[in-house]
This record gives structure tokens, sequence and C-alpha cells, in this order.
């Protein structure tokens, strides 16, 4: 059985409607409207020990309600959850001892007193012995240079300090999975860094499972192995990273700088599978598809007409293709 | 016994951190004590003022008033030490707060409770137990150990029935959008506790005694001490808070459940 | 004007959006008044009048009183310290009008909803069970109209100041408690001022807090003489006036702080 097993999840919020209007205003008063809004759509997938896992999508698509749902803050209104076997809304307690969880928009600390008296709350919490207490603590210093934070109250910490310092804490108690909703918001390129190290160093080490949601692609790119995209409640993909690359990467760019460019006046530059993209004086880029063209031959081709300075050849991101997807399905979807 | 051990542990852990948040804020403190004791002290003129005006309420003169004045308040200081943030619920409900607590391995009520601690509530504890002794001395209640009895009895249920009506109220915060109104409701309704009940009519003593039971905050347990109640208040005590008590945790357990963490 | 008309606007379709609240809101202040009607029926069991006052005046003093008072909880200061305290006070400075101006239409708002949706069926209903004497005169209907008008700003000064003092404190809320206390104490919310040993209450009198509730009711039921009348409405218009300088002033001290908490 894996660790994390979701099947037909559906959760629907009852939402109120607000109206501008006077009249309808005054009639609500005695009568609200209310309509139904289903955030998570029969969704599937499950996860296997280890694994880190991106749990991505646009604002809105119900990523963070299906987080909520693992965590067991949430009932699910249909469908099942299991993680070790347990319902985490039903066995709330039980679960959450084996789960950590980060809201990057929350702070999981007490505000007004230094970090380690959290921590030291935290071991109360979780009844982490004393000694493996002192362990996770040293060694999480040690990677994300937290020695220096510990006595500071958390309201006086800088944003980027504030989330290492929340991530260490949801790492104490040895959690089996591990929740990181946004871990990174808002954070400067060298906390980020930092926090997807550590991240990826529990993830090696400790065996720990992720479920990480982003809007930075850079976290998914670094950190998972698998992405799960998820838009108005449903799953759309779920794949392993390399081959979501390329399937969608089988068009690539290959662009040179040259000397002096004999296909501009001489016009056509024919191969089978590529196309010109564009070309100046001094430069020439090309389109091809991974299938049917190969970079070398065209490196070749390119080569006997002129002097290569340069070369750049590219695939797209994750981040793109992602936005290629969800374009598709907003067209399909219309 | 395990289970309750850790409960402990944790609550002592809890303690610990509102020591630490006071020692932080040294002038808050100061705030929170004047207006805890104006607070209370605002029924309090208003009733004296009745008092003297009518020359005692409906058989109670003003020293009698002052004792369950007193009584009245001493429970509340108590209850705001270390029982305040029920009425934090409806912040942690509106802010999505509560998401962060429901992810420990803890009884979600326990950390609720050990969120927000004010010792500096205890001063006026202090100010109004004073009270107490003074109004009792005029009304010629002596000590003895019947009294320490009772009065460890009293504090006990009157705390359960306090916190446990407000629990109750503050409940509906899960249902509810805007918290601010369900804590006036409640503040109003517990205005009548601080009056002599037996001066309303049989429908509101009604209600405080079997549906709110107020009554048993101060109105009874003073009458109790003053020889205007008899034994029964004795049984009445345990037996509202016990009421009070398990509705309380219906309510709670109701409402966490619907819990529906809005805000992102 | 403009703007300002959009802001009452606002804020009353803001009530509107928390319907289950404001029944609960009504349902409070009518318990508060119940409590008051009954322990003052039980002072006139034993006697027929009390400084002037008969029963049914009273009555009418505990339902136009605790009205009154009951806009002295939640209120502006609430806002203004969530403002403050969540740091969204930033953005609303960079609003085009000034805070004070939005906080004050925000402030009329309420007052607007308050005294269509809660006072004047409350007090219609309460009247008819409880039975109270209608005001004394058209003209003192007139003037108790002007003084609540009045009153609104003096109140608003007063929220104002109090929510700025969450620039200092965490305990708002406690403030906020403290601050609903003293004013029904002080005001004449909770007993009438004419009840306070003679020195104490004719200070009180004389006090901006007696504008918000014991200067109207009074008026209200003939208890001052035209010239008093003339004289107490002026003490409060000079009182807003001395306020809104206060107010201003601490506003401006206060907000110094925005750049030494910011980061």
């Amino acid at each position: 059985m894996s660790q994390v097993e979701v099947r037909q999840l559906v959760k629907e919020y009852k939402r109120r409607k607000n109206s501008q209007k006077l009249g309808h205003a005054l009639r609500s008063m005695f009568a609200p409207d209310y309509e139904v809004l289903r955030a998570v759509d029969s969704v599937d997938f499950s996860i296997e020990e280890g694994e880190a896992v991106g749990y991505v999508g646009p604002n809105g698509s119900g990523k963070s309600t299906t987080i909520k749902m693992l965590c067991g803050i949430l009932k699910p209104t249909s469908g099942s959850v299991k993680i070790n076997g347990l319902d985490p809304f039903k066995d709330r307690v039980r679960n959450s001892r084996r789960i950590g969880a980060v809201f990057g928009n929350r702070s999981i600390l007490w505000w007004d007193v230094p970090v380690i008296e959290s921590y030291r709350l935290f071991q109360k919490l979780y009844e982490i012995p004393e000694h493996r207490f002192q362990e996770n603590l040293e060694k999480f210093t040690e990677i994300m240079g937290l020695a220096p934070l510990l006595s500071i109250p958390e309201r006086q910490l800088s944003l980027g300090q504030k989330m290492r310092c929340n991530i260490a804490a949801a790492f104490l108690h040895d959690p089996k999975i591990v929740f990181l909703d946004e871990p990174t918001i808002g954070l400067d390129a060298e906390s980020k860094a930092g926090i997807r190290e550590f991240i990826r160093r529990m993830n090696v080490e400790e065996k720990t499972t992720f479920i990480v949601t982003s809007h930075d692609f850079q976290d998914i790119e670094s950190l998972c192995q698998r992405i799960v995209l998820i838009n108005h409640g449903k799953v759309l993909l779920d794949d392993k990273m390399q081959k979501v690359k390329l399937d969608f990467n089988r068009k690539k760019q290959i662009q040179f700088e040259v000397d002096e460019n004999p296909w501009l006046e001489k016009g056509e530059f024919a191969m089978e599978g590529v196309q010109v993209f564009n070309m100046t004086n001094h430069s020439l880029c090309f389109e091809y598809d991974a299938d049917a063209a190969d970079s070398l031959r065209i490196i070749e081709a390119v080569s006997k007409g002129c002097e290569i300075q340069d070369i750049t050849i590219s695939g797209r991101d994750i981040e793109s293709i992602i936005r290629e997807i969800l374009k598709e399905e907003a067209e399909n979807f219309s | 016994m395990k289970r309750l051990a850790y409960y402990l542990r944790l609550w002592m852990g809890y303690q610990r951190m509102g020591v630490v948040e006071m020692t932080q804020y040294p002038a808050d403190t100061v705030i929170l004590v004047i207006s805890l004791i104006l607070r209370e002290a605002a029924g309090f003129i208003g009733v004296l003022a009745i008092a003297y005006a009518a020359g005692g309420l409906g058989g109670w003169d003003v020293y009698e008033i002052c004792l369950m004045f007193s009584m009245c308040a001493l429970i509340e200081s108590l209850s705001q030490t270390f029982f305040d943030n029920v009425w934090g619920i409806s912040h942690l409900v509106h802010e999505g707060r509560l998401d962060v607590l429901l992810v420990r391995p803890a009884p979600l009520f326990l950390q609720v409770l050990g969120d927000v601690t004010h010792y500096p509530a205890l001063i006026s504890m202090v100010i109004y137990g004073g009270v107490m002794v003074y109004a009792m001395a005029h009304v010629g209640i002596g000590l003895s150990a019947g009294l320490l009895l009772f009065l460890a009895e009293y504090l006990i249920c009157g705390i359960v029935v306090n916190t446990g009506i407000y629990t109750i109220f503050n409940c509906l915060n899960f249902w509810i959008i805007q918290g601010e109104d369900v804590a006036v409701l409640v503040q109003t309704c517990r205005e009548f506790a601080k009056y002599p009940i037996g001066a309303f009519p049989g429908v509101i003593r009604t209600i405080f005694t079997y549906v709110l039971p107020f009554g048993f905050v101060a109105y009874y347990p003073a009458a109790y001490l003053t020889g205007k109640a008899g034994n029964w208040v004795l049984a009445g005590l345990p037996l509202s808070a016990a009421a009070v008590f398990a509705v309380a945790a219906v309510f709670w357990q109701m409402g966490s459940r619907t819990y529906d963490s809005t805000g992102t | 004007m403009d703007k300002f008309y959009c802001l009452v606007k606002m804020t009353f379709l803001t009530k509107f959006a928390y319907v289950k609240a404001f029944w609960i809101n009504i349902a409070g202040t009518f318990a508060s008044i119940v409590i008051y009607y009954f322990l003052w029926q039980f002072v006139f069991r034993q006697q027929d009048s009390l400084a002037g006052y008969t029963a049914m005046q009273m009555t009418t003093y505990v339902i136009l009183s605790r009205m009154l008072s009951s806009q002295f909880s939640g209120g502006i200061n609430s806002e203004l310290s969530n403002w403050i305290r969540t740091g969204k006070i930033g953005t609303e400075l960079l609003r085009p009008v000034s805070l004070f101006f939005t906080l004050f239409a925000k402030r009329v708002g309420e007052f607007v909803f308050f005294a269509i949706f809660k006072g004047a069926p409350i007090a219609v209903i309460c009247f008819l069970i409880l039975g109270g004497v209608g005001p004394s005169g058209a003209w003192n209907f007139a003037m108790f109209l002007v003084s609540t008008c009045l009153s609104i700003g003096i109140m608003f000064f007063f929220e104002f100041m109090v929510g700025l003092c969450a620039f200092y404190t965490n305990h708002s809320y406690s403030l906020a408690y403290a601050k609903s206390s003293l004013l029904s104490i002080l005001s004449g919310g909770v007993v009438p001022l004419f009840l306070f040993p003679e020195g104490i209450g004719r200070v009180l009198d004389y006090l901006p807090f007696a504008g918000m509730v014991s200067v109207p009711v009074n008026i209200y039921l003939g208890e001052y003489l035209p010239n008093e009348t003339w004289q107490f409405v002026g003490l409060q218009g000079m009182w807003s006036l001395l306020l809104w300088m206060a107010a201003h002033i601490f506003y401006s001290c206060a907000i110094r702080r925005i750049v030494v908490q910011g980061g």
C-alpha cells in the first residue's frame, strides 16, 4: 500500500452571494443566497514513501484545499484520503504525530517568544525524546544557520529567518511526510536556496516524503521528482518530472552566433524537421523536433557554411510547459 | 493515565509560554490590569448606585451586593487568566489560524486555551478577593473549615460554568462570520449574573438558573453564604457545572468539525 | 461629499454581509434593556418617584440609554487597531483621502445603519412592550436628535484615540472593553448621573461623556429647562471641537511610529 492514497476526493464549499445592490442586500438579511463551489473534484493519486511531489496549479485551483484535507484540517465532502492507512480527519491526533506541515503565509511558531521556547513546546507537544531533540536541533541549526536566531522572538525576525525557523520546527519530530504550502513565498534568492538545500537533504538522508505546492517553479524543479498539476479542482497531469519534460520538450531551439550568415542571401536552410525561427547577418535560430532531427546534424550542417562562434540549445522549462497545458485546458474548457 | 500526564506536561509548557510572553510586554500588563478592573467596576458602580437609591435590592443590602459582585469578579479574573482564549475562537476561525493548531497531535481545545494566558489578571483577582473578604467581614461570615471547603467547590464549579457558557457562545463563531457581536451578547447575558437574580421576574430567573446557569457564578453561592438559600446550592453547583460542561463539549465538537478553514 | 457618500454606503453594505451577527447584536441590546428595566421596576415597587423621575420616565431612560450606549462596543477603535496590528494601516494611509475622513465616514455609516435598523425598531418595540413616555415636546425631540448627532462626533474622536493606542500596546481588546465600560458609566448609560454622589454627578454632567447618553436622553424627557438645553448642546459642541484637536495631535504623534515599526 502506498504511503498516501487519495481516492475520488471531493470538497465543496458553500459560499454566500453578496450583492452590491442595496435592494438585494436588504432581502438577503432575511434569506441569504448560497452557491456551491467545488474546490476539489474527484482527485486521485498515490504517493510512495520517500517521494518528493510538486503539487502545482494556478491560484484557486484547489491545491491548498487538497493539502488541508491531507493534513486532516478539512473534512472531505466525499472520497477518501489515507495516510499510512489512517484517515487524517478522523484520526487527526494520531496522524499529525507523523506529519509535518509548513504554511508559507502562516507561522506555526509563537509570535512573542524566543524561537527556542517554541521549539521546546513542540518537544512537549510531540513528546520528542531529549536526545533526539538535541540531535535534530543541532543538525538543522547547522544546515540552515539558525544558531543566532534561536534566542530572538519570532516577531523580530526577517521573513527569510522566520521561514527557516518555521521549516526547522516542522521537522523536529521526525515526520514521515511533510506538507509544504508555498514554503518560499516572498523570500530572497539566498533564503530560497538555503531552504531547498535543507529539504533536499531531508528527502535524501531521512527518506522524508514531501508534497510541495509552490508558484515558484524553481522550487518544484529542484526539489521534486514528480509533478501533479491541478486546475479547477481536477488533476490534469500526474507524472515524473523527467518524463513531463521529455514529453513536452520535443520541440527545442538551437541558436548560433556566426561570423557571417551565408543563408541570409541564399535563402532556405533545408533539413527535415527543422524550421527557421529567425536569422540575421550574424545569427541563426532554428526550432526542431527532437524526435525527427538531431542537434549534432544541424551543427554539422551549419558549420559547413560558416564559422560558428557560439551555440545555445534550449528546451523549455517546466514553467512554460505547465503554462501551455493550462492554456490548452482553458481553450478546451471554453 | 499516561494521556493525563501528557496533557499536564503540555499545559505546563503552555503556562511557561504565558510567563515568557508577559515579560516581553511589561507596559501591556498594566493596561490589562486596569482594563480588567474597570470592566467589572462598571456594573458594580451601577448596581451600588441603584442599591443606595433604593436602600437595598430585593432583600440584599449593600454589603451583600458587594460580596456577590466580588465573587463574580473573582471567577471572571480566574477565567481571564487561564481560559481567556475561548474569546479568541473567533479570530482563530476567521483568520484560519486554527489550521496550524489542527496539524498538531494534541486536543484542539487544550491548544486553544494554552495559546493565551493573562497572568496579570491575577492582580485583579487579588483586588476583588480583598473586596470579598471585606464584604464577608461586614456581613458577618466567619472563617471556618466548612467555608473554605465551600469556597473551593464554588471556585471550581463557578469557573466551569462561566467558561463553559463562554465556550458555548464562542462556538457560534464556527457558523457565524463576525465574532464581536457574539461577545457583546454573552457579556450582556452575563450582566444578569452580577445582579440579584431575585429581582427579576420568574422567566428570567428560570433562564439564569436552568438554561444559562449564570446564577451559579455568583448569585446562588452568595445567597448561600448569606443564608438566603439553603443547602441545595451545594448540590446545584456541581450539577450545573456538569451540565454546562457537557453542552459546551458537544458545541465544541460540532463546531470544530464544521470548521471550513476560510482564508488561504 | 461624493466620496463620503460612497464610504458610508460601503459600510452599510458590509453590515448587510453579516446578517446573523446583526440579529445577535439586537438580541444583546434587548437583553440589556430588559435587565435594567427590571432592576428599576424593583426600585419603583417601593417608591413612586426618584429624584423627579417617575417609573415610566425611568423606563424611557433605560430604553434610550441602553440603546445609545450599545454603540460604545465595537466601533471604529477595533477597526483602527486591527489595521494597526495587521499593518493594513499602510495601505489605508496611501489612499487619496485622509484616514480621519475614511474612518469618520465609516462611523457615520455605522450610525445610520444603527439608527434605521436597530435604534428605531427596538425603541418602538420596547416602548410598546415595556411602556415609556414620548418626548416631552416636538422641540425636545428635535433637540434630542441634534444632541444625538453631536454625540457621534464625540464618540468618534474617543474611538479614534483609543484605536490609536494600538500603536503602543498589544492589548487593544482590553482597551476596547475598558473603553466601553468606562463610557457607559461616565455617560450615564448604566445609571442616571444624578444617582451619583452630588459632587461627582455635577462634574460628570459637564464632561464630554455625558453628551453621549445623559444629555440627549434628559433633553428628550424634558428634564432640562430650554436655556439649560442650549447650554448642554453648546457644551457638547465645544467638547467635539476640543476632542477633534486632541485626536489630531495624538494622531500626528502616533503616526510617526509607523516609521519605527516598519520592516
